[in-house]
């Protein structure tokens, strides 16, 4: 429960700093996607169950911040986000960082081509040349860079968790 | 741990949330204010989340920025106390100038309207991150009179407008957005045209702009407001100017790229303006029914099919007492002082006369014009401010044909004004008639195609023929 919670204040800081910090920074032309690199984080080590519902909450987040007409566009999309990289979590092994850098692209690119099919192709903007170049490529490298820092602050905050419950249910 | 439970059937609780998440996609989309109350309360506890945030993320960068300043301070300050002195002299002569400004303001309608607006300062406090929306949060909302559509202004040209308010955010589209559509105009000219945000183009710091009519005057370096038939966008922002101007492979219309006024790259406060276009026309006028009555009997003259005189006849059972106030409107102004709602009237009369040339051409501006009183009659005699909107109302076919007896008196205290040359220009050469249908059917065709748009922004374009 306390992993529970700590991850969710975790997401709501990383969805605060995602959209009230970067994009302020005036020489930087992309920003990381963290909501997205949290879910998948979060897939990738708990499994598909928790996944999902840290999912759920991080695209509810999205939502409300996005207040285009269509609420549960983000959560949906997110939810499965976090169910689908759970499903890899058999994979999972703590020093091993090129799979989660091969989830974040394969993520990022997911999470584009969603947004710009749903709201961008389906309006007649199709060159998705020209929004891969200047919209996802940028989005995808600057988001490897932040995964892995933030995967191995998740690696080591984890663990910690774990060495505080053991400690309590032992003592 | 309640997690346990959820264990066990993981998936059943994924499907429920899939269709919970679509469920909600779908009744928002037709009604967004469902939810509003939940984003309401998840705005108390968010904001000060996202503005704490905001602030350390500020202060660390105006930290660094200070730095560097600090560096360049000395020979910084040289040359100021150099410019102060260039400025102490400019401004005793700016002072000068500011008197005959004055007056000359009084004179320029829409810049004494631009004062007039009520406006607050918001700090912005999110953007979109990601490259795809051009959306933002501002640390102002209900609690300090913001609702939604109202304005958002920076640098003195149009930014935004609110979409979503909650007590103490609020949430602003820019007009960069890629859904985003104003209807604009020319500062100079007052000819219509769509200011549409593109995604491909802003990557260059450009708008989009289209729509503008085969005959309409506007060129580049032109400044481009928003205009006066918009439904949510207060009349006369500035927008931006003209880069570029080309005619559409159709022939028919001209489309171009319009760079914005407002410097969209450092917004960091911006200026929410208080006053709502919904609310300007507030008060339900006669002008109301005429409009009815205006737009019925534009249908009916689609129908007669370009027979002009057989139209004008059809048009006869159809006034209401509205639009014979109109009438009255227009006339009686037209006896008083050069008030522009009399060049307005006389100036639609000049085109009624006109018009007699071509059938094809008086049908087409009928109905331009019926539609424009749908937009803008509600204004009519309101208030004397109003009068500008009303010129829509004072255009109703019915006022236009009362016009046209009063031509003679009409056009003494009438002098050439930027309206003048709206009026006339579609009726001004008969070729231009068939172009206004083509051109009305893909507006009614883009919006339609878009779904994405909300609907009162389709209203935005300017209307059809019903």
């Amino acid at each position: 429960m306390r992993r529970l919670a700590a991850n969710i204040a975790f997401l709501i800081l990383a969805f605060a700093v995602q959209n009230c910090i970067f994009p302020f920074i005036p020489f930087l032309s992309a920003a990381p996607n963290l909501v997205l690199i949290m879910t998948f984080s979060y897939g990738f080590i708990y499994g598909p169950e928790e996944g999902s519902i840290y999912g759920f909450i991080a695209g509810l987040l999205m939502d409300l911040f996005y207040s285009s007409g269509a609420f549960g566009f983000f959560a949906l999309f997110f939810m499965w986000i976090g169910y689908m990289n759970g499903r890899l979590s058999r994979y999972y092994y703590e020093n091993f960082i090129t799979l989660p850098l091969l989830l974040c692209t394969v993520n990022e690119f997911l999470y584009n081509s969603y947004v710009w099919v749903t709201r961008f192709f389906i309006r007649g903007k199709t060159d998705i040349v020209f929004y891969f170049l200047n919209i996802i490529l940028p989005e995808i490298i600057i988001s490897l860079l932040f995964t892995l820092l933030i995967y191995r602050f998740f690696l080591w905050y984890n663990r910690k968790l774990e060495d505080l419950d053991r400690r309590k249910a032992v003592g | 741990m309640g997690l346990t439970v959820k264990l066990s059937n993981s998936k059943l609780i994924l499907i429920i949330l899939s269709i919970l998440c679509v469920v909600m996609i779908g009744a928002t989309t037709v009604k967004d204010e469902l939810l509003s109350p939940v984003r309401t309360a998840f705005g108390y506890f968010l904001e000060p989340v996202q503005s704490g945030v905001n602030r350390v993320g500020r202060s660390l960068y105006n930290n660094i920025k200070d730095r560097e300043k600090l560096k360049t301070a000395l020979e910084d300050n040289r040359k100021l106390e150099a410019r102060i002195n260039e400025l102490l002299m400019e401004n005793t002569r700016l002072e000068e100038d500011r008197f005959e400004l004055d007056r000359l303001r009084a004179l320029y309608e829409l810049d004494r309207k631009y004062g007039q607006y009520r406006m607050v300062g918001a700090r912005v406090i999110a953007k979109d991150a990601g490259g795809w929306f051009q959306v933002f949060r501002i640390d102002k909302g209900s609690a300090d009179g913001i609702r939604a559509d109202m304005n958002v202004m920076a640098g003195g040209g149009l930014v935004g407008i609110v979409t979503d308010v909650g007590a103490n955010y609020a949430t602003v589209r820019s007009i960069i957005d890629d859904v985003s559509r104003v209807s604009g105009m020319g500062m100079q000219s007052g000819d219509t045209c769509i200011v549409s945000g593109d995604l491909k183009l802003y990557e260059q710091g450009e708008l989009k702009l289209s729509d503008i009519t085969d005959t309409a005057d506007i060129k580049e370096g032109d400044k481009i407001v928003t205009s006066t038939v918009s439904s949510k966008y207060l009349p006369g922002i500035l927008i931006g100017y003209v880069k570029e101007i080309r005619t559409d492979p159709a022939r028919l219309t001209r489309s171009g790229t319009l760079i914005p006024a407002a410097d969209f790259g450092t917004l960091q406060e911006v200026l929410v303006v208080l006053d709502l276009k919904s609310e300007m026309h507030e008060k339900p006028t006669g002008a109301e029914a005429g409009i009815s009555a205006g737009t019925v009997s534009g249908a009916d003259e689609a129908s007669a099919g370009g027979a002009g005189e057989e139209a004008g006849t059809g048009e006869d059972p159809g006034p209401a007492d509205a639009s014979e106030s109109g009438a009255e409107d227009a006339a009686g102004s037209a006896g008083g002082a050069g008030d522009s709602a009399a060049s307005a009237g006389s100036g639609a009369s000049e085109t009624a006369a006109a018009a007699e040339e071509t059938a094809a051409a008086r049908e087409d501006r009928r109905e331009d014009t019926s539609s424009e009183a749908r937009n803008e009659g509600r204004g009519a005699d309101t208030a004397p401010e109003a009068r500008e909107e009303g010129r829509g109302a004072d255009t109703s076919p019915e006022a236009r044909d009362e016009g046209r007896e009063t031509e003679e008196r009409v056009r003494e205290p009438e002098r050439p004004e930027p309206l003048e040359v709206r009026a006339d220009e579609p009726a001004g050469n008969g070729e231009a008639a068939p172009s206004e249908e083509p051109f009305a059917e893909i507006v009614r065709e883009d919006t339609q195609a878009a779904p994405e748009t909300e609907p009162a922004e389709m209203v935005e374009s300017p209307p059809a023929a019903p």
